[in-house]
């Protein structure tokens, strides 16, 4: 248990800087975006709704790229170890089990996308506050909705992948999350370990989860099959289950150096 | 720094699990913070201080239920775990009449071919059920075309699991109409059929000879239905006649009738000031108060509401002239009418009337308000407006144009009132719906 805690911590101290300048684009970059939308707002504009103003504005777009740059930070993380000092070596021959350095990887990547889902949250109330500063100023106040903010993390699609209300959606969105961590991971020790096959199953996983995404982002234009999502959560939570048994197993039989 | 450094991690996970969970039970707790109260107008609340009246303010993502008992307002609000799209009727001639959880739609002439229509197990639209057909002993001299008082839909009623119609036949019609019973069958097997297993039941007979004369004068105008019973409403002689049936035997119950009641552009009107009633009237029935209330749009503007107790025949218990404010311009319509305790209690939704040309360019994006009223003797003794949120989600058509993108109007994006009902306190929740 030290040795993970150590791991853990080291890694993570590793990370911060990275993490600290991805934390700070990820609530401010959309502040800009939203602001920079909203100024075009005049009195005769239409004053569109806040969850509309975000779509255009190009913040979703922006939280994917950052969501894809902290998945080629991680496994820039990985790779490093096989190039320069070979850290990987090193890691595998100090008296922790093996599995405590799979661990410490993987709960650190988690809890940066975790810490980017909190980033962009966070963004979105702020931008919400600076929108309704630009928008009350027109019609003495008349163009602002009443809880607008409520009634947007509840009509946009977006907004309900991010932060969903109901067990299905949470269940759902937290497959996704997992699967996507352990995907990646596994996807780099298949290829570090010359095992090839396993990517058969990443392609699996990359159809259902790209499903599910451009499901879960027009939930509104399929409103009449009823879908409560058990089906494709439970494949991927079953895939993420794999990915960590079959990686930990590579780990601890060394194939990954 | 070092410290930090060393142990940084896991309380990093633990604030940042915090915050996603803080964030979530926060934005969900905003639900209740939405605008929604009774503005008393005229009158205070004793009038509606017997009286639930409960329904919701849906989209297509959540909903907001709402109840005034007793002239205090309690909400309850919640999101939908899937979007799914909102059930909004309203009857326009040419569309199917809906009834319950089923609708109906009336095609043909000579024949009449009924099609019934039950919801799809998702519960979002409508798919075809099940066919009827009738052929009553009429006939208007005409071999393709045809007359009616009222769309052919107006002429269905629904007791239970039994369908009743009546052709709303105009003074051109002689012969002998009646009320059938309609037997389905299975919808798209028409071809195949065997239709003498499917022949409708002619409970009663409404005999046209009066049409045959030099003045026709005897019109249908509908058929409703109050719990076991079935109201005919037809005008003879400029008297409004409205007849209860019973639905098995069709024996002829109770009678009563409305003197002077004039239909538009017929050559029996008496003058020019009189006013006239049009034909298609809102019916609102109560099946456990055993009472239909009838309202007719008038020339003049005011509504003729008639209320009729069906318990033992018929009988008129009240009938007034009511306004329901300025009705000229305004579109809008009666949601929900209910007679209690000697009281008229209606809700009505409508549209402000267009003060700018140009601003805004769709009349969809007027402001909206849905008003309570309640007579008592023919008296206005209490007029409020139930205050939401509502037009704020028109924010974004108030200065819309075509040029700038047009008004992509889903009802999903859009609240609207749903399910309003009257019922009295003291007994659990009744459908009072029309």
């Amino acid at each position: 248990m030290r040795g993970l805690y150590r791991l853990l911590n080291l890694e993570f101290g590793q990370w911060l800087g990275f993490l600290a300048l991805l934390f700070a684009g990820a609530v401010l970059a959309p502040l800009y975006l939203l602001d920079a939308a909203a100024k075009d707002y005049n009195l005769l504009a239409n004053h569109v709704r806040f969850e509309d103003l975000y779509a255009a504005s190009g913040c979703p777009l922006l939280f994917f790229l950052l969501l894809l740059l902290l998945c080629a930070y991680f496994l820039k993380t990985v790779y490093a170890g096989y190039w320069g000092s070979k850290s990987v070596y090193t890691y595998l021959t100090i008296p922790v089990r093996r599995e405590s350095l799979y661990w410490s990887k993987l709960m650190v990547f988690l809890l940066s996308l975790l810490l980017l889902l909190v980033a962009q949250l966070l963004s979105i109330r702020i931008g919400y506050a600076i929108v309704i500063d630009r928008v009350s100023a027109y019609q003495e106040g008349n163009m602002v909705m009443h809880n607008g903010l409520f009634l947007a993390f509840v009509r946009s699609d977006f907004f309900r992948l991010l932060l969903p209300f109901h067990f299905s959606r949470i269940l759902s969105s937290i497959s996704l999350l997992l699967v996507i961590a352990t995907g990646f991971y596994y996807a780099a020790l298949c290829e570090r370990s010359r095992k090839y096959a396993g990517f058969a199953l990443i392609g699996i996983t990359a159809i259902v989860a790209y499903k599910v995404l451009v499901y879960r982002l027009n939930e509104a234009s399929h409103a009449w099959p009823l879908k409560n999502l058990y089906p494709s959560s439970l494949i991927l939570l079953a895939l993420s289950g794999y990915f960590v048994w079959h990686s930990l197993r590579w780990i601890r039989r060394g194939t990954i150096a | 720094m070092n410290y930090i450094r060393k142990h940084a991690a896991l309380p990093a996970l633990v604030i940042a699990f915090a915050m996603v969970i803080g964030i979530g039970v926060h934005t969900y707790g905003m639900k209740d913070d939405a605008t929604f109260y009774l503005k008393d107008l005229t009158g205070t609340r004793d009038a509606i201080g017997d009286v639930r009246i409960g329904g919701e303010l849906a989209d297509g993502y959540q909903r907001t239920q709402f109840s005034l008992s007793a002239g205090k307002l309690n909400t309850a609000t919640a999101t939908y775990a899937q979007p799914h799209t909102k059930d909004a009727y309203t009857y326009n001639p040419g569309t199917a009449k809906r009834i319950g959880d089923m609708q109906f739609n009336v095609s043909g002439v000579g024949t009449y071919s009924i099609t019934s229509y039950k919801r799809d197990p998702s519960g979002s639209y409508f798919i075809p059920f099940g066919t009827a057909e009738v052929t009553p002993t009429i006939s208007n001299g005409k071999t393709n075309s045809a007359t009616y008082t009222n769309q052919p839909e107006y002429g269905v009623a629904k007791i239970g699991d039994k369908v009743y119609f009546t052709v709303p036949v105009s003074t051109e019609f002689t012969g002998k109409s009646g009320i059938f019973e309609l037997h389905f069958f299975a919808w798209g097997f028409g071809p195949g059929v065997d239709r003498s297993q499917y022949t409708p039941r002619k409970i009663a007979e409404i005999d046209l000879d009066a049409n045959r004369s030099e003045q026709p004068h005897l019109e249908v105008l509908g058929l409703e239905a109050v719990g076991d019973k079935l109201l005919l409403l037809s005008v003879a002689d400029n008297q409004l006649k409205v007849s209860s049936y019973d639905s098995e035997s069709g024996d002829l119950l109770g009678e009563t009738s409305v003197s002077d009641f004039h239909l538009p552009e017929r050559p029996t009107k008496k003058s020019e000031s009189e006013a006239t009633y049009y034909e298609n009237y809102s019916a609102f029935a109560d099946a456990d108060q055993k009472m239909l209330t009838v309202a007719f749009r008038s020339s003049g503007g005011p509504r003729l509401l008639l209320i009729f107790d069906v318990s033992r025949g018929v009988r008129l218990v009240e009938s007034f002239q009511a306004d329901f404010g300025k009705t000229a311009q305004e579109n809008g319509d009666i949601a929900v009418m209910s007679y209690r305790n000697g009281k008229l209690y209606a809700l009505r939704s409508f549209r402000e009337a267009r003060t700018a040309d140009a601003i805004p360019v769709y009349d969809l994006a007027l402001t909206q308000h849905l008003y309570l009223y309640v007579y008592s003797k023919s008296e206005l003794v209490y007029q409020g407006e139930l205050v939401t949120d509502l037009n704020e989600d028109n924010m974004d058509m108030v200065y819309g144009t075509p040029v700038t993108g047009g008004f992509s109007y889903d009802p999903m994006d859009y609240r609207s009132f749903a399910k309003l009902t009257v019922t009295s306190l003291s007994s659990p929740e009744e459908d009072n719906r029309a």
